[in-house]
Parts: C-alpha cells; sequence; structure tokens
C-alpha cells in the first residue's frame, strides 16, 4: 500500500480518498476487514492519531462501520459503495470540466472531445478500465 | 477540532508543561517567555532552525539544566527525580559512554529505568539492524543515532524528548528512523521530536512548535494548519523564518 | 548508589587493573631487587611504605576523575537518581580502593611479621611505632586510613563539584587553591578547638631519611570531639556538592 501524500493538504482526507479508491475498485470488498490504526501507521508512516481521525470521518460517512473487539470493517452496503462511486466521480468530472472550461472548450465540445477519446481509448485496456471507473 | 480540544485542555491532566520560561547561557538568551503544554497521546514537532531555543527547551524539560524564571511541570511534578523517571530523552549527542558496547549500554537504561522494556528492546535492537556486541563509539553516525533512538525507545516513558532524531544521517536512514518511530511509538504517550528537517517528517506530527530566537512563535495542529492555510509545515515553516 | 558504583567500576575496570597489577610488579621489584643490590632492609620498607603512598594518591585522582566524569555526563545525568547518589558511589568507590590497597599492604605486613623482617625493623630503629590509642594497633590503622580517605575525599568531591560549575578558564587553578584553603582552615579549626586531635589527620608517618620512618599516633584518636568535629564537616562538604551538582554543574 502506497500513497504519494501532498503535503499542503489535510492528510486524513488524502488517506480516506484513497481507502475509498480501495472499495471502489474492489481491492477492499463489501464486508472485509479494514487494517487497524496501528498497522495502517507504521505502514504509511502517518501519526496513528491521523488514522484514527480517518477512520472516525469513514464511520460518520457509513463508509466503514466499527464491531466491538473485532476491528473495522467496510461496508456491506451496495448502495453505499455505489454513492461513493458517484461521489467521486462527481468530483473527478467537477475537476475535468473546470480544467476544460479555463481552457476555453464549451458544454459540447468537451462532450465531443470525451467522446472521441473514450472510443480511441477502447483499444488501450489501461485506458478503457479507467473510463468505466470515472 | 482544535476548538473542542482546547477546551478539553483544562480538564486532561498535561503531560508537560512550560509557564513562561527563561533561560540565558551568560549574555545569551536561549529561551525568552516560552509556555507550552502538551497533552497525552501526541506527537509534537519541535520546530526550529539551529540555536533556536530546541535543545534548551527539551534540556529543561529533561531536568539537565535549570531555567532562569517561570515553572516546569512533568505531570505535575517539578523537574528532578520523579520526572526523571518519566521522561525518555534522547540527547543530540552520545548518552552511551564511550567504553560500552550496544548490550550495555542497553544494560544500563535497564539497571537504572523501571519502565525499561526488553522485549522492545531486542524488537528494535532488530529493526534497527544493531548487535549487542558491537562496540558503541566506533559505530558509524547513522548507526549511533540509530543506538541513541533504540536506548529512548527501549522504554515505556510518558513523554519522549527527541533532540534532532534524523539530524545527521542520510536519507535512506532518516526513512529508517522515521519507520521506527511510528513502529515503537506508544499511543497512550506523547512525544516531543525536534527537527529542522521538516518536509521528510511533518506527516507524524499531531501538532508543530514554532520556535524561534528562543521565543515561540505558533503552535498549532498540523492538519488545521493544511487545511486553513493549503499550504505544508514545510512551507509555512520557511515563511516564519525568511521573515527576520 | 550501588548501580552507579557498578558502572564506575565497568568504565574504570582496565585502569584499575592496570593499576593493580602495577602496585604488585614495584612492590615485588623492590623486595626482590632491593635484596639484589644489597638495600638494607630499612631502606626497602620505606620504599615500600612510599609505593603505597603513591598508589594512595593514584587512587584519589582515579576517585576524583571518576566523579567528574559522572556528574558531567547527560546519560549519568538523566538516570531518575538524587545527586547525593553521586557523591555516595564516588565516597563508596574511594572505599572500595583503599580496602584493597590496605589489604594487600596488610599481606604485605604479615608476610614481614611471620619472616621475622618486623621484628628486625624494630630493634633496628628503622621503624617506630608510637601507639597509644585504646584500640589495638592494625584495627586502629584500618579505621583511621580509611576514615582519613573518605575525609579527604569529600573535601576534594566539594571542589570538583565546584570547579564544574565554573563556566571559565583556570578552574583546576582554583580547584588547587581552595583545597589548599579548606585543608588550612581545617587543621587551622582543629588546632584551636581539639588540640590538633581527630581521626582525618593521617597517623603522623615521618621518614627520617632514606632508612627510619616512625609512625606517631597521638593525634589519631576516634574517641573525642575531634572526630565529631570532623564527621560535621564532611557532612555539610556533602550537602553543599549535593547542592551544586543539583543547581550548578553543567552537563555536557
Amino acid at each position: 500500500m502506497t500513497i504519494e501524500f501532498d503535503n499542503n493538504l489535510p492528510i486524513y482526507l488524502q488517506i480516506m480518498n484513497y481507502i475509498k479508491l480501495q472499495i471502489v475498485t474492489g481491492k477492499l470488498g463489501p464486508g472485509e476487514k479494514i487494517p487497524s490504526v496501528r498497522e495502517l501507521a507504521s505502514e504509511l508512516k502517518i501519526n496513528p492519531n491521523t488514522i484514527q481521525r480517518t477512520f472516525q470521518e469513514l464511520e460518520r460517512e457509513g463508509v466503514a462501520e466499527s464491531r466491538r473487539g473485532l476491528g473495522r470493517f467496510v461496508t456491506s452496503e451496495d448502495e453505499k459503495i455505489m454513492s461513493i462511486k458517484k461521489e467521486m466521480a462527481a468530483e473527478l468530472l467537477e475537476r475535468f470540466i473546470g480544467g476544460m472550461r479555463e481552457l476555453g472548450f464549451d458544454n459540447d465540445n468537451i462532450v465531443k472531445i470525451v467522446a472521441e477519446s473514450v472510443n480511441d481509448g477502447k483499444r488501450e485496456p489501461g485506458g478503457s478500465r479507467s473510463g468505466t471507473t470515472a | 477540532m482544535t476548538g473542542s480540544a482546547n477546551r478539553e485542555e483544562a480538564e486532561v491532566e498535561q503531560l508537560l508543561e512550560f509557564e513562561a520560561v527563561s533561560k540565558k547561557y551568560g549574555n545569551k538568551a536561549a529561551l525568552r517567555d516560552v509556555s507550552l503544554s502538551v497533552g497525552p497521546g501526541r506527537i509534537v514537532g519541535l520546530l526550529g532552525s539551529n540555536g533556536s531555543g530546541k535543545t534548551t527547551l527539551m534540556r529543561i524539560a529533561a531536568g539537565l539544566d535549570r531555567p532562569d524564571s517561570g515553572t516546569v511541570r512533568v505531570l505535575g511534578h517539578e523537574p528532578g527525580r520523579a520526572s526523571k523517571a518519566l521522561i525518555s530523552f534522547m540527547p543530540d549527542r552520545p548518552q552511551f559512554e564511550r567504553w560500552m558496547t550496544v548490550g550495555e549500554a542497553l544494560d544500563f537504561q535497564r539497571d537504572f529505568f523501571a519502565d525499561f522494556d526488553p522485549d522492545k528492546s531486542k524488537r528494535m535492537l532488530e529493526f534497527m539492524k544493531l548487535s549487542r556486541g558491537d562496540k558503541a563509539s566506533s559505530l558509524s553516525k547513522g548507526m549511533q543515532e540509530r543506538l541513541q533512538l533504540t536506548l529512548a525507545l527501549s522504554r515505556r516513558a510518558s513523554l519522549y524528548l527527541l533532540d534532532e532524531p534524523i539530524g545527521g544521517v542520510d536519507p535512506v536512514a532518516r526513512g529508517h528512523i522515521l519507520d521506527a518511530l511510528v513502529e515503537f511509538y506508544e499511543e497512550d504517550s506523547s512525544m516531543i521530536v525536534s527537527t529542522h528537517l521538516i518536509a521528510d517528517i511533518e506527516r507524524i506530527f499531531d501538532e508543530v512548535l514554532m520556535i524561534k530566537e528562543g521565543s515561540l512563535v505558533l503552535r498549532q495542529e498540523v492538519e488545521q494548519l493544511r487545511m486553513d492555510s493549503g499550504k505544508s509545515v514545510d512551507q509555512l515553516f520557511k515563511e516564519v523564518y525568511a521573515e527576520c | 548508589m550501588l548501580t552507579l558504583l557498578k558502572y564506575d567500576l565497568k568504565r574504570d575496570q582496565f585502569m584499575l587493573l592496570g593499576g593493580m597489577i602495577a602496585l604488585l610488579l614495584a612492590l615485588l621489584t623492590i623486595e626482590l631487587g632491593g635484596r639484589q643490590i644489597n638495600i638494607e632492609t630499612n631502606g626497602i620498607a620505606v620504599l615500600s611504605f612510599m609505593t603505597y603512598s603513591f598508589f594512595g594518591i593514584l587512587l584519589l585522582i582515579a576517585v576524583c576523575n571518576s566523579f567528574r566524569a559522572s556528574i558531567r555526563s547527560v546519560g549519568r545525568r538523566l538516570v531518575p537518581l538524587g545527586s547525593i547518589h553521586y557523591v555516595g558511589a564516588a565516597l563508596l568507590y574511594a572505599l572500595l580502593l583503599s580496602a584493597v590497597l590496605l589489604a594487600i599492604a596488610g599481606l604485605h605486613l604479615l608476610y614481614y611479621k611471620s619472616s621475622g623482617i618486623l621484628r628486625e625493623l624494630e630493634q633496628s630503629g628503622g621503624v617506630t611505632v608510637n601507639w597509644n590509642s585504646s584500640l589495638p594497633l592494625p584495627f586502629g590503622i584500618v579505621v583511621v586510613v580509611l576514615w582519613s580517605t573518605l575525609f579527604l575525599v569529600t573535601m576534594l568531591l566539594l571542589v570538583m563539584a565546584v570547579t564544574e560549575s565554573l563556566k571559565f578558564k583556570g578552574r583546576s587553578l582554583i580547584g588547587l587553591v581552595i583545597v589548599v584553603l579548606l585543608s588550612s582552615v581545617i587543621s587551622w579549626a582543629k588546632n584551636a578547638f581539639f588540640g590538633g586531635v581527630g581521626v582525618g589527620t593521617l597517623p603522623g608517618f615521618h621518614i627520617e631519611n632514606q632508612s627510619q620512618m616512625t609512625m606517631q599516633s597521638q593525634y589519631s584518636s576516634i574517641d573525642g570531639f575531634g572526630f565529631v568535629f570532623e564527621l560535621v564537616v564532611a557532612a555539610l562538604f556533602i550537602w553543599a556538592a549535593v547542592k551544586l551538582i543539583d543547581r550548578k554543574v553543567r552537563i555536557e
């Protein structure tokens, strides 16, 4: 497990996003156990309190749930996982569209470019997978 | 988040408290009117350039130097016998003696500190790739720092004071020492780590204290700082020190 | 205190072992070599005595160095012990080393006694023992030597604590001045109030010439106010040294 952290942004948000990404891409399956604070802290070389906070936030959002004495687990509700997916997609899209607008593309052009790019990408296996995720 | 932490501060017993502490060496002021407190379960970065007063602050907390004015409390105790039993201090120069082997340096800790944990020390030795039979004073600088850290973290102390643990070592060794800090840190204790190399280490801090010419200039929760300013601690540090 | 002493001994083990071997070699050389080149028995006894005195001085230096290293060392000063323990460990160290030195000298004396050399010395006037205390002689010598060593060491420890508290150069010179001052004040006080009687005055050994040595004991007395005076002075020295270690001694 490796994350390239950006020290300019709160670390707990970055870890939250990272765990969500793992859930969405299926690396952490529904109902699967999440590593402990200790494990994650030594793995990522991060302050345990920061990991603790990450988990608290994930629980608050319903992405993870803690079971007394057993540890923390990914939610097993498919709906929740789908909503994380949508949320992440929305963020990605927002940033993308914002960037395109800054470059001077209007809505029609943006759609056209995306369509072309997706069709080109079909030939590359890597490109197509990221296409479906987004 | 900080708001609630501040409100709780009054109730939680502070591990370390400085109140208006000043210290001079000859004519040179090393600390000017420093007040701070460190609660339990925190990793605190003590940031400042060389000669800013980091070492003085730690030596006073560890009971090696006496402040000229102000009060210091360690879990309510004045610096002395009781506070020394609670604090594990890693000085910025060797604390082991020239004649000692690695093993003898560890035995020294075991003989004098009730909170020495032989199991932890064994795991740390392994992690640090040190062997008991090596002569401590003939180790390389990097290995000596590893030994220093092993000596400090082999205890289950309430408060760890680490003076420049990544100061004099190359980036690879630095990474290893950072790993050890996170790996062997006790979650219910607190740790104050002084450093002037911030980028490498800022992710392990809960909170930072910036000290400049003996005065405390900033005290902030690290995540809050990133959220509010959109800057890393390293960037902020450079800005604070560029001002002069 | 004992743990500190243990690490003092560990640190100094090679020096101590070396010193012991040097002492034995020196004594052996004097005994055997002296006889080889026909130095008279009196001369041999005087030389041996001087050797013991010399190693006694080395012993004081070793204890002072050990104490000085301890009170300055970060590692030692971080341990949760009160400053009195550093003084205590140094006094025990001094006691231990003088006991070893005395034991060797005792064996030496036993050999002299059993081989009849002692009687020969006394008859020839090479060694005169004036002992008029109520205590048996060997016991008296042990107590007097150990106590006077301890008394001297408390003074030296205080002086070390003073010099280690000073920040400027020329500290050792100041230390020397203090030693001279303190010892003159003490001996003046003893003379003025107790007629010079006390235990802390080493029994007056006088080496008259190369072959004559007198041991005067009339100033050594374990009973009396002189001894109480010395106890009080030693306690004061220790108290002052502890305060200085607490507050002033610069740790590396």
